[in-house]
């Protein structure tokens, strides 16, 4: 017997709760301890075996600048398919550091083979070259240590040869390829009004608007070898700035310029402490490619 | 070779067809009157669980899903949030396949094991076996669960709709003149859309909330008694995203993932008083989307599968004491697939890694097709001596594995693709010695393989040429009637497995050979299972098992605790009617799974990220798991023909916070627990006419 009865049923909805998420939000962007907030080295790119200029910002804060010592070391371990961190764990452990002291500038010669041991160049026998990073990148990490235990790496990129392509493709990205350089920086801080500040004597409490901005062209254009389509395209580096601070409130401790955004600057509010007697703000700016630059300021903060 | 293979596959069962047509025709003609009483596969497998759907379904946490009662099974561990495969005996969830009506479906519940893939209506019953099964089924390494469909009922109308928190479903089958029955259901999950109506947050922004439909349809034919052909449609779809919203673009962190598969099958079966024949053959696609995006590093891994198999097994009692089985599977499957991002990401069992930690920078793209062909003839016997019972068995397994290259492109070089031919001889036995009536000893032991992954077959993410895992099951066991709806049994079981997939530790792996198959690996452990049959309303089972399961990377790594280790698993079910009323409690607990700590962090300059450095590979554990479930069930007769059912499902009752996965604040000096479901009321009504 064939029957029409509607589908009708109740639904009651008791309570609902949903798997939380730990609240485990840390303010990086304050500086509280020694810390090495950025490295550059000059040139941002090279072939292997250069010696690069490296310069450290060391954000020492309030503490003695004599109260850490900043040493480095050179990775020269490759890393196995087996770790997902961008260094092997070989490489942070201490085997011939070197000790500069206070010294935030030195000389480093990258390894001769660094395209073997972390490029595409690999032994004969049919062995797998090691992939670059999103922009076509090798680097050779750069260990630095300060002395209360913390590690930071620097990654120096170089300049190698393409795996997968043909040779046709190879010899065009060698003429093409233009090699990175560091960017250029400029901060601008401006009240609430939008008054350029003057001085470095500000009230406690203010609220300033920073930006940080770069020319266009340190956005740098560049060969890209495309892997999936096998050809070469044109691509624009991304851009990063990344915000410190010694006291106060950062609204957002970071701002970025994907490849395909033309605007060349970003910018945060700081709100100053009111309490402190100075505060101090630092600017990192990064370009996918692995350059880097940085600008500071000291604010001596009034009643 | 394919066609060759194909054609050896479909000759085996052709033969064992026409084995049976012979056997049909030679056999005594069967009066249209006959009773068929369709007898269950006795032991030897005695360390397979049955669970019929009428009971099963009102198993308390199992939201009336009977499919879903069989995570409570011994031998199988916690399904973790946001899995939906079966852990068992310390296996690898994609070490188990899942068979409805012997059509292989890919995967058995949707994302968190929320749901099964099947109606509630269309199930008869569950049959798991953890382990050493027979020569009847194979290309797993872990254990089998088999799910067999109703007969369709006659002849009027049967329809059922069902709404609940979690989803709604509907199901309506009928009669089509004499000898035609269909039927056709359909489900779809609005979980997600009930969260973010309760809920000022994106329900993306919490764990990932699984979003999931399926759909089901049958159709019998009614031929003579004691034969059935019934054509089987079936279908599922799962998506989830987690996305974790940041106002720098470039540190956003989104998870996406999706799966879905769809079959269809016919199934031919002929039973006498001696000889049963059983011919399935099925055609399907399965789809799976993983994509990930941390910070400025994308991952991306897409596969699309067409699959088509074919199974026919013939069963005889030759002699009273003597039962011979012959048959043979065939099964092939085509995966185009493409991937994008580090070789890391998505991870692997072994890797260490930490919840939300960003990938290596290293990015590549492939994308390469797999052709798997397996032909698999299978012969075994059973002989009844006595108290004695002894049923080996002889599986040949034939693998054809075929990838587009061997190697990497480079340039526009034409593709030279990988081809092989592997053949694994599996013997395996099962026996039973019954002491006495209610004292039973059970044995059983076996060869098994699976081919190795579509997935894994990159020429720049994997390995193109690997070759089918190997494991080796033994157990045995005992069963006692305690009284005649009491059941205890107590199965010690261990396996040894071979040639695993994993990664090469070599810095610099051999060109295509990013995974080697030095990968080793055993589990073992106890299980105890008391069961109670139904009896004056009540049904239910108590299982523990206790484990242990290691693995290998190679000879000469270390030997550390696998990602999936339970060494604890404790269920209790208990459900009772009592007139319209239906009361069900379900009590788990387990061992947490093994977790690699973070000691400490270094500072990557180029992302401006932290990474974190390790500790000592699964050397510590997350909190045991413990959940109480708690239903009640209440059914009124509308009329003669129409029932009302009302429910209320209490899910983690006693709101305990279990801990799903340990989460690090981004320098990693902080971690916390991300907690999986609390308490969540299940209330729903169900109609039935």
């Amino acid at each position: 017997m064939k029957r029409n009865v509607p589908l009708v049923s109740v639904l009651a909805l008791g309570s609902v709760v949903v798997a939380c998420e730990p609240d485990l939000s840390v303010d990086d962007w304050l500086v509280t301890r020694p810390r090495v907030l950025a490295v550059q080295s000059e040139p941002a790119e090279a072939l292997p075996g250069t010696s690069l200029g490296y310069r450290i910002l060391l954000a020492t804060n309030d503490a003695d600048p004599q109260s850490v010592t900043l040493s480095f070391e050179l990775c020269t371990q490759p890393k196995s398919p087996l770790e997902n961190n961008s260094v092997p764990r070989a490489c942070l452990e201490r085997m011939q550091a070197m000790d500069v002291g206070l010294a935030t500038t030195f000389n480093v010669k990258t390894s001769a083979n660094a395209c073997a041991l972390f490029g595409p160049n690999v032994p004969p026998g049919g062995y797998r070259p090691r992939d670059p990073d999103g922009t076509g990148g090798y680097y050779q990490p750069l260990r630095i240590d300060l002395s209360d235990g913390t590690q930071s790496f620097h990654f120096a990129r170089l300049q190698c040869g393409l795996a997968g392509a043909d040779a046709n493709v190879a010899r065009d990205f060698g003429q093409t390829y233009t090699p990175n350089h560091n960017p250029h920086l400029s901060l601008r801080a401006t009240t609430a009004d939008g008054v350029p500040l003057q001085t470095s004597d500000v009230a406690a409490g203010t609220t300033l608007t920073l930006e940080a901005s770069w020319p266009a062209e340190d956005a740098e254009t560049y060969a890209y070898f495309d892997r999936a389509a096998l050809a070469l395209t044109a691509r624009r580096e991304a851009m990063r700035v990344a915000w410190y601070a010694s006291a106060g409130r950062l609204d957002g401790a970071s701002g970025s310029r994907p490849e395909d955004d033309t605007e060349t600057s970003v910018s945060t509010h700081w709100t100053l402490p009111t309490r402190a007697n100075k505060a101090e703000l630092w600017a990192v700016l990064r370009d996918s490619r692995g350059g880097s630059e940085w600008t500071s300021m000291s604010i001596t903060l009034v009643p | 070779m394919t066609t060759r293979s194909a054609i050896l596959g479909l000759a085996l069962s052709a033969g064992v067809l026409l084995f049976a047509s012979v056997a049909r025709a030679a056999g005594p003609a069967e009066p249209p009157f006959e009773v068929v009483v369709r007898a269950e596969r006795a032991p030897p497998d005695t360390a397979e669980v049955k669970l019929e759907a009428p009971q099963a379904r009102r198993a308390a946490g199992s939201h009336g899903d009977p499919v879903k009662a069989a995570e409570s099974l011994p031998g199988v561990a916690r399904i973790p949030l946001g899995s939906n495969r079966f852990i068992v005996w310390g296996g690898s969830p994609r070490d188990t396949r899942y068979f409805v009506d012997g059509i292989e479906i890919p995967e058995l519940f949707h994302y968190s094991a929320l749901r099964s893939v099947l109606n509630a209506e269309l199930v008869e019953s569950v049959t798991f076996t953890p382990g050493a099964f027979g020569a009847d089924y194979g290309r797993a390494i872990g254990g089998i669960v088999r799910v067999q469909t109703r007969d369709l009922p006659c002849c009027e109308l049967h329809a059922a709709a069902d709404v609940n928190t979690l989803d709604g479903s509907m199901w309506a089958s009928h009669q089509l003149g004499e000898s035609v029955r269909v039927a056709l259901g359909a489900r779809y999950g609005w979980l997600q859309n009930v969260v973010q109506a309760l809920s000022s947050r994106a329900p993306s922004e919490l764990f990932p909330i699984p979003k999931y439909f399926d759909y089901q349809a049958k159709t019998e034919l009614l031929l003579d008694p004691g034969e059935s052909l019934a054509v089987l449609a079936l279908g599922s779809g799962d998506a989830s995203t987690h996305r974790i919203h940041e106002s720098d673009p470039g540190l956003a962190r989104e998870l996406e993932m999706g799966s879905g598969f769809g079959r269809v099958g016919v199934r031919y079966r002929r039973e006498t008083k001696a000889a049963r024949v059983d011919v399935t053959g099925w055609l399907g696609h399965d789809r799976s989307d993983y994509r990930a995006q941390f910070s400025t590093v994308p991952a991306k891994l897409e596969q699309s599968t067409w699959v088509e198999g074919a199974r026919a097994e013939y069963r005889e009692r030759v002699t009273p004491g003597v039962e011979l089985v012959l048959g043979s599977e065939v099964a092939a499957s085509q995966t185009h697939a493409h991937r994008e991002g580090s070789l890391t990401v998505p991870p692997r069992e072994g890797d260490p890694f930490a919840f939300g930690a960003p990938p290596g920078a290293d990015e590549s793209t492939d994308t390469w097709k797999t052709r798997l062909t397996n032909v698999a003839p299978f012969v075994g016997a059973r002989f009844t001596l006595g108290p004695l019972v002894l049923e080996p068995s002889f599986r040949l397994d034939g693998y054809l594995l075929e990838t587009s290259r061997q190697t990497p492109r480079v340039g526009q070089t034409p593709s030279i693709g990988v081809s092989q031919l592997e053949i694994r001889a599996e013997p395996r036995i099962g026996s039973t010695l019954a002491l006495s009536r209610k004292v039973t000893l059970f044995a059983g032991a076996g060869s098994y393989s699976q081919p190795p992954s579509p997935a894994d077959a990159s020429a720049v993410f994997g390995t193109p040429s690997l070759t089918p895992e190997k494991a080796v099951h033994v157990m045995f066991g005992e069963a006692l009637e305690l009284t005649a709806r009491l059941s205890l049994s107590l199965t010690t079981f261990y396996k040894a497995l071979e040639d695993l997939v994993v990664r090469d530790p070599n810095p610099t792996p051999a060109l295509a050979h990013s995974l080697v198959q030095q990968g080793s690996g055993r589990s073992y452990g106890v299980e105890f299972l008391l069961r109670l049959r139904p009896w004056r309303g009540f049904f239910g089972w108590l299982s523990y098992t206790v484990s242990r399961s290691e693995r290998r990377a190679s000879d000469a790594s270390g030997i550390y605790l696998f990602d999936y280790d339970q060494p604890r698993v404790f269920s209790a079910v208990l459900s009772k009617s009592l007139g319209r009323w239906t009361f069900g409690a379900r009590l788990r607990a387990a061992s947490g799974f093994p977790r690699t700590p973070v000691t400490g962090a270094f500072f990557n300059q180029r992302s401006a990220s932290y990474e974190p450095i390790f500790g000592p590979h699964n050397s510590e554990r997350l909190p045991p798991f413990f959940q109480i479930d708690a239903r009640v069930e209440y059914a009124i007769a509308l009329d003669a023909e129409r029932r009302l059912s009302l429910s209320a499902e209490v899910l983690n009752a006693t709101n305990h916070e279990n801990v799903e996965e340990f989460a690090y604040s981004i320098d990693y000096s902080r971690r916390a627990g991300i907690t999986g479901l609390p308490l969540l009321a299940v209330l729903g009504a169900r109609l039935e006419l």
